[in-house]
């Protein structure tokens, strides 16, 4: 508000615009330092190779493995290749994301809302929660089968107990002014809950899902390299296993990409979803 | 006013809380008192003395207590187009995910009016709270003292025929809270609602109020019943002005404050 009214009058004084170019310049420090430092740690990495510092067999440089990686995808076998197991991933990651995010946040919300949902589910929901997931995906193999299916489910699990815990507790704990007005206010239910008690916990929902989609990533990769002919797991287990290095960087790259992509969609969600949520 | 027609009737008004530990703690003790169709009073007392208590009570948030509350003009109670009560909070309690014209609009989500109506409230009660500019703004984007006339205003639109107000000016700073006074002055004049105002502020309670409510310390029960001396129409800055408000102050303190010593006395004793 200040900041526009500012802007409005056309007149920043002295004081202001340097205290506005101070801020600039700490954010552009910021992001410097930011992206300085990954910069650096590959270089140091360049240096190393190059002077044989570290194995080169392994450790192949920077450089060598992206100009080996710009060689194998300029080859349409090689894009195909690429992109195949890149889809295999995204699909295992969509179904069992949107089965599990969708399932999970209805179950939390209503779980939040109903008290004898809420004591007949928290105990075994809060019993399981801190298994790791991999360990049960044997279990998912022998219910599900070899393949699609069973990763998918594995990442359902994963994906579902993040949003449901999380969008539990955040119904439940919601600041308890939001339900002294809509009691006060005899709000009819439908309204209770759609829109004092779901948006109140949205906050919740929007963090259970982040974490939700990291541990899908790192749920379908796994899964990837126990048992599967294809996704980008599977790229990185079979090219490490041919000693193909920079290939397996290539795969690491990709899912490195994967990981940004979803801190993206996070942060957009979070400005769009909660734009009052000063964090 | 007429006698005869009380808005509201609480008789023998008793209310206890269970501790933690299991112990009983009796918050009100056999609070009596009617209301006038129309009137403003004040409840004042000293901390924990139990009006939140019985504000929430005639709220509708707490239903577990002793004692009778009758409504009056019965023929209203079929009248779905008004809250038989609406209630400002003490603290910051507009809904922070919707604009100052759906917040005000929500609490006339339990009514039965149709849209066009509700359309015409929200502009009536927002431009008498004075956000006219601010309809769309977020809560977030608003002072202390805006968010708390979205309250206020979401709690007129209801055009509810009790209107409680729970210490609403507390979390303001002393300025805007004097502002605000004149405001609510302002405002009340421009409903007919019947108005239960809690406070432990005397200034606020004389400024306001035609009759004041001062109870005693927990157990709460009434100690005295103040009329005001001043007629509705002085405005709360030539109540200030007037040497009765001074001498009035006087009084009312010494009766408060014969129950906050005995709060302090006992909240000492194990």
């Amino acid at each position: 508000m200040t900041q526009s009214s500012l802007a409005a009058g056309g007149q920043l004084d002295e004081f202001a615009s340097a205290q506005l170019r101070a801020r600039r310049m700490l954010r552009i420090r910021n992001l410097l330092l930011g992206i300085g430092f990954p910069v650096f740690l590959l270089l140091a990495w360049e240096i190393a190779a190059n002077f044989e510092l570290i194995d080169k067999r392994f450790f192949p440089s920077p450089s060598t493995i992206f100009a080996s990686i710009v060689k194998f995808l300029s080859t349409q076998a090689g894009q195909n290749l690429v992109y195949g197991h890149m889809e295999a991933t995204l699909k295992r990651i969509g179904i069992g994301f949107g089965i599990g995010a969708t399932s999970g946040v209805i179950i939390g919300v209503i779980m939040g809302l109903h008290g004898p949902t809420r004591a007949a589910l928290a105990p075994t929901l809060y019993a399981i929660f801190p298994m790791p997931k991999i360990a049960i995906y044997p279990l998912m193999i022998v219910i599900f089968g070899l393949g699609d299916a069973s990763s998918s489910a594995l990442v359902t699990l994963g994906v579902f107990f993040m949003t449901c815990i999380n969008t539990f507790s955040g119904v439940r704990y919601i600041n308890p002014i939001f339900r002294d007005v809509a009691n006060a206010f005899r709000f009819p239910s439908f309204v209770r809950w759609l829109q004092v008690s779901v948006p109140a916990a949205m906050p919740a929902i929007i963090t259970g899902l982040r974490l939700g989609l990291g541990q899908a990533l790192v749920l379908v990769i796994s899964a990837e390299f126990v048992s599967a002919d294809t996704g980008v797991g599977r790229f990185i287990w079979d090219s490490w296993q041919v000693l193909d290095i920079a290939r397996m960087f290539m795969g690491l790259a990709i899912v490195l990409i994967f990981a940004g992509t979803a801190a993206f969609i996070g942060n957009l969600a979070e400005t769009r979803l909660i734009p009052w949520h000063r964090r | 006013m007429t006698a005869s027609n009380p808005a509201l009737r609480v008789a023998k008004l008793r209310k206890s809380y269970l501790t933690q530990t299991g112990d009983v703690v009796s918050a009100i003790t056999d609070l009596s008192f009617s209301l006038e169709r129309g009137e403003r009073i004040a409840i004042l007392g000293p901390s924990g003395c139990g009006k939140s208590s019985c504000l929430r009570i005639l709220a509708g948030l707490d239903r577990d207590f002793y004692g009778t509350i009758e409504w009056g003009g019965e023929g209203h109670k079929e009248d779905r187009t008004r809250l038989r009560s609406a209630t400002v909070f003490q603290g910051d309690s507009t809904l922070p995910w919707m604009s100052v014209d759906k917040n005000i609009g929500i609490g006339m989500s339990g009514l039965r009016i149709d849209s066009a109506s509700m359309r015409t409230r929200i502009d009536k009660y927002r431009d008498l709270v004075g956000l006219r500019d601010f309809a769309k703004a977020y809560p977030h984007e608003l002072s202390g003292g805006m968010r708390q006339r979205v309250a206020i205003a979401r709690a007129l639109a209801t055009e509810p025929l009790l209107l409680l107000m729970d210490e609403p000016l507390a979390a303001l700073d002393a300025q805007t809270r004097l502002v605000m006074q004149t405001e609510l002055y302002r405002i009340w004049a421009k409903t007919e609602s019947t108005i239960v105002y809690v406070t432990h502020d005397i200034d606020e309670a004389l400024s306001l109020c035609d009759r004041l409510l001062v109870m005693t310390a927990r157990p709460g029960r009434a100690k005295a019943f103040i009329e005001s001396p001043f007629s509705r129409d002085v405005p709360p800055l030539a109540r200030r002005r007037d040497p009765v408000f001074g001498r009035m102050q006087n009084q009312i303190w010494e009766l408060v404050a014969d129950e906050v010593g005995q709060t302090l006395i006992a909240e000492a004793a194990p």
